[in-house]
Parts: C-alpha cells; sequence; structure tokens
C-alpha cells in the first residue's frame, strides 16, 4: 500500500501550486445561483483530468459526471479538499470517484463553516477596522498592511493548503479539524474585541434635542453622555441583530429600513446628524 | 469628467471586480478602488477618506445570505468622481453614496443569474467530455461579473455631474440630514452580521470588553486589537487543552 502511494504520486509540488492557483482563477467566475462553484472546480480539475484517464474514456466520463455535481465553499480551504480529491483519483482511478463525491459533499459544508468564520469575517474584519481607522485618519498604512498580508500570506497558504490535500489524503481530516477549530476559536475572541471596539468608534447615532413644555433638553450632552455615551450604537447594533433574526431578512431589506428610519427619526428631530 | 478618465474608470471597475471573484489582489476591492479614483480625479486623499468610510458600511455585509448586497467598490467609484468638486465631503458621501450603493445591490444579484447559462452549457460539453469548452464556459462568466459593473459606472459618470447638481437643489433638508444620519448607522448592519457569525453567546465579555475599552477609554482600535491578539492566543492554548476531550467542537450560530 505505501509502495503504491509513494510510486504513484505524478504531480509534482510545482504542479500543485499551479493547480491552486488555477482554482484561485476559476474558482467563481461563473459562480450562479443553480450550482455556484461547480463549474469553477470542473474546470480546476480538467488538467488533471485529461492526464489520468488518458486511456480510460469510461473513467474520464464518470470523472465528468461526479464533478458535474453540485459544489460550494470557501474558496481558501477548498485547496485541502483539491489537494485530497488530486491524491484519492490519482491512487484509486475511476474507483475513486465514488470517494472524492462523498468527500466533497461531507467537507464543503463544514469547511465553509470554519472558512468563513476565519477569512470571511475574522481576518477580514481585523484588517478592514485597522485600514478603516487609519483611511479615515489621512493615512495609507492599514490598507498597505492588508495588501501585504493578502500578498505575503494568503498567495503562499493557498498552494501550501493544496499540498498538505495532496500528501497527507483521507487521513488529514481528523488531524486538521481540531486544529482548525482551535485557530478558529482563538481567532473569534480576536474578532469579536474588535468589533465591540468599532461599535463604539464607527457607528454614530446623535440624539437632538426634545422641547417639553417650553424647556428644551438635549438628550445626548444632558442624558447620554453623562450615562453612557455609546448608548445609541449599541441600541442600532442590537436592532439591527434582532431584525437580522427574523425570518426571511436580507441585509439588503435591513439596509433599507436604517435609511427609512433615520429619515424618519432626522424628519421628527429625535436625531441629529 | 474627460472621456479618458471615465473609460479608465470604466475598466477598473471591471477589473476590481473579477480580482473579488479570483485571486483577491485588493483587499475587499473598496479602499483600492476609491485611492485609484481619487488619483484619476486628481485627489487621492479624497478617495482615501471616501473608501474607508464605504468600507466601514461593508465590514461583515459579505456574510448575511452570500449574495445581494450593495456594491461598494462601484459606489466608490461614483461618489469618488462625483464629489471631487464637492465642499461638505462627509455630506456629500451620505447623499450619494447611501443612494447609489442600495441602487448596486441588484447589479450582483443580476451578474450571478447571467451566470447560470454560462453553467448550463458548461453541464453540456461536461456531458460530452469537451475540456476545452468547459474551461471556455467558466471564462464567459468573467463578461457578466465585468459587464454588469462596468456599465452602471460609465452610465453614472456619464450622467452624474448634472444629476448630483439637481439631486442637492431639490433636496429637502430634513432628507439630507436623514441622510447623514443613516450613513452614521450604516456600520451597525456589517457588525450586527458579523456578530450573527461569530460565538458571541459564549464570548459576550470580550465584546463588552472590546467596546467599553473604546467607550470609555477611548482606545483605538488596533490598540484594542493587540489586547484581543493576546486574549486569542490565550484562548488558543486553552482550547488546546481541552479540545482533546471533545475534539472537533462546534461553533456557535
Amino acid at each position: 500500500m505505501l509502495e503504491v502511494k509513494l510510486m504513484s504520486k505524478q504531480f509534482t509540488k510545482k504542479d500543485i501550486r499551479r493547480l491552486s492557483y488555477r482554482w484561485s482563477w476559476n474558482r467563481s467566475l461563473a459562480w450562479n445561483y443553480e450550482k455556484m462553484m461547480t463549474a469553477g472546480y470542473m474546470t480546476t480539475m480538467l488538467p488533471v483530468i485529461d492526464k489520468l484517464y488518458q486511456d480510460d474514456p469510461e473513467g474520464r466520463k464518470k470523472a465528468f459526471e461526479t464533478h458535474s455535481v453540485f459544489f460550494n465553499c470557501e474558496p481558501n480551504l477548498t485547496n485541502i479538499i483539491l489537494g485530497m480529491d488530486i491524491a484519492i483519483e490519482e491512487e484509486m482511478g475511476a474507483e475513486g470517484l465514488e470517494t472524492v463525491a462523498g468527500i466533497k459533499a461531507s467537507l464543503m459544508g463544514p469547511f465553509a463553516g470554519i472558512g468563513d468564520t476565519l477569512f470571511t469575517s475574522v481576518l477580514a474584519t481585523i484588517f478592514g477596522s485597522i485600514a478603516v481607522t487609519t483611511a479615515l485618519e489621512g493615512s495609507y498604512f492599514g490598507i498597505i498592511l492588508w495588501e501585504i498580508w493578502l500578498f505575503f500570506v494568503m498567495f503562499g497558504l493557498r498552494p501550501y493548503l493544496m499540498q498538505l490535500g495532496y500528501t497527507q489524503g483521507i487521513k488529514l481530516v481528523t488531524t486538521l479539524s481540531g486544529k482548525l477549530n482551535q485557530i478558529t476559536q482563538a481567532a473569534s475572541v480576536l474578532g469579536i474585541m474588535v468589533v465591540g471596539s468599532m461599535v463604539a468608534s464607527l457607528v454614530k447615532v446623535n440624539f437632538g434635542t426634545l422641547t417639553i413644555m417650553g424647556t428644551e433638553f438635549d438628550l445626548q450632552t444632558k442624558l447620554f453622555d453623562a450615562i453612557m455615551p455609546k448608548f445609541g450604537a449599541v441600541l442600532i447594533v442590537a436592532l439591527c441583530y434582532w431584525v437580522l433574526g427574523k425570518i426571511g431578512m436580507k441585509s439588503s431589506r435591513l439596509i433599507l429600513m436604517i435609511m427609512a428610519l433615520a429619515i424618519l427619526c432626522s424628519f421628527l428631530g429625535v436625531l441629529v446628524p | 469628467m474627460t472621456i479618458l478618465q471615465i473609460l479608465l474608470l470604466t475598466l477598473w471597475a471591471g477589473f476590481s471586480q473579477v480580482d473579488q471573484m479570483t485571486f483577491n489582489l485588493l483587499p475587499s476591492g473598496i479602499i483600492p478602488t476609491a485611492i485609484f479614483t481619487g488619483l484619476v480625479v486628481g485627489k487621492p486623499e479624497l478617495g482615501l477618506l471616501v473608501g474607508g468610510t464605504l468600507q466601514s458600511y461593508a465590514l461583515g455585509l459579505g456574510m448575511f445570505g452570500g449574495a445581494s448586497i450593495p456594491n461598494y467598490p462601484v459606489t466608490a467609484i461614483i461618489v469618488v468622481a462625483l464629489s471631487a468638486s464637492a465642499a461638505d465631503v462627509p455630506a456629500t458621501i451620505a447623499l450619494i453614496g447611501i443612494p447609489v450603493a442600495t441602487l448596486t445591490v441588484q447589479i450582483d444579484v443580476f451578474g450571478r443569474f447571467l451566470n447560470t447559462f454560462f453553467q448550463h452549457r458548461a453541464d453540456k460539453y461536461a456531458a460530452q467530455g469537451n475540456s476545452r469548452q468547459v474551461a471556455f464556459s467558466n471564462h464567459l462568466g468573467v463578461l457578466s461579473w465585468s459587464l454588469s459593473r462596468m456599465i452602471p459606472v460609465f452610465v453614472a459618470l456619464c450622467l452624474g455631474p448634472t444629476f448630483v447638481d439637481t439631486l442637492n437643489a431639490i433636496m429637502p433638508p430634513w432628507l439630507s440630514s436623514g441622510l447623514s444620519i443613516a450613513a452614521g448607522m450604516f456600520p451597525a448592519v456589517g457588525f450586527a452580521i458579523l456578530l450573527k457569525y461569530l460565538p458571541i453567546r459564549s464570548n459576550l465579555h470580550f465584546l463588552i470588553l472590546g467596546f467599553a475599552l473604546t467607550a470609555w477609554a477611548g482606545m483605538p482600535t488596533l490598540a484594542v486589537a493587540t489586547f484581543g491578539a493576546a486574549a486569542a492566543i490565550a484562548v488558543y492554548y486553552q482550547a488546546g487543552k481541552t479540545g482533546k476531550s471533545n475534539a472537533g467542537g462546534e461553533i456557535d450560530e
């Protein structure tokens, strides 16, 4: 078994790196509501299919069928799935395609969950928040930092993940899930603290002046600044959070609701810019 | 605006969108696009300011439902280009940016919808085992991604200046101040979405801590992030110890 495995490695590190970039380029070009990343995944696998099933037309046909099935996942972590897929198809040929279909179907959900938390929400929030705060002060520091992260870390990470999936194969799933979970938990803490800070610094809600029985009462300076300076920000984030939990709620609808609320409050004088 | 400026910005709109769907060379596309537009109109510092403001609306917005969110890079081009001669920049961002952002929600849906045809084309050739045509079908998606952004930018930049002047003239004060208030609230939408995706139930104390450090102590976000990094390292080792017993634990809703 081990011998077969060592002999059968047909894809060099360079091949894997090229396949990883091929995935990055193709992944979402034809993203659509029906099959999402399916065409991107298949297009990435084309050189692999052409190579492995040269003398096996039936296997080739089956490979195309296997990769025509729905696929959608977080793009960075998909590199691991692709690496495993290539290793299995290489080792077992067309007989491995059922395993491949199983792996794709069973891993895309959990990997999307971990990857979205880690890359889309936590990392983008941390770098995004630094870029926003520095940009508003007129500095390029934050956006350059983010750019450096993408160029020097993410560009190296993607081929590395595919190589990891390729060399380790299915056994990687067990070792990796614990580690990824640990990283996600830790990164979430950092993300949550940054979000807390940004609620205070970036959400701006100023209460206006109320006139009660001829006396003017400045809600913001007389009341909220004394108790809790960013009360309005907390209130509006909590409101958005609550509304988002409602069934059928979309972010675009929430944005329209916020606009309507702001215009109404402006009209009534409860809030001021 | 000169025709050369309009063409440069139109091309950038297509490039930036395709980049977001592929290699991700430009972080989120918003601030770099705004800076580029600023350079084209000769006001890079305006680009930075608009980019920062729009990026603050967009933090977290990519998460919810995966689609149909305002297209902030397109918004950035239009706002920077059209507010280049404005006196009160923050008010102009609210005045142009928020309506434009709202209008751009649909272009993303449109682009993704067009791709369905290319998917069907790819499926047809996959059944025949035709690799070249499968790859070509996938690449046709470049058209829907880029054109869905380039056309609105081109039209807006051609018609925009007169439109903005008219808008400024007819806008009642309560409406324009309402849009400014909305601009202040917009980041809240993204943060609420982020909180939906992060495990806050078990980490509420960290949320309170991050908020309090900035709300009362006035600490900048970068400083809070440094404290957060220290907390994260502690949590990482803690999770490593307890994680052994319940390997593969779960992520909160």
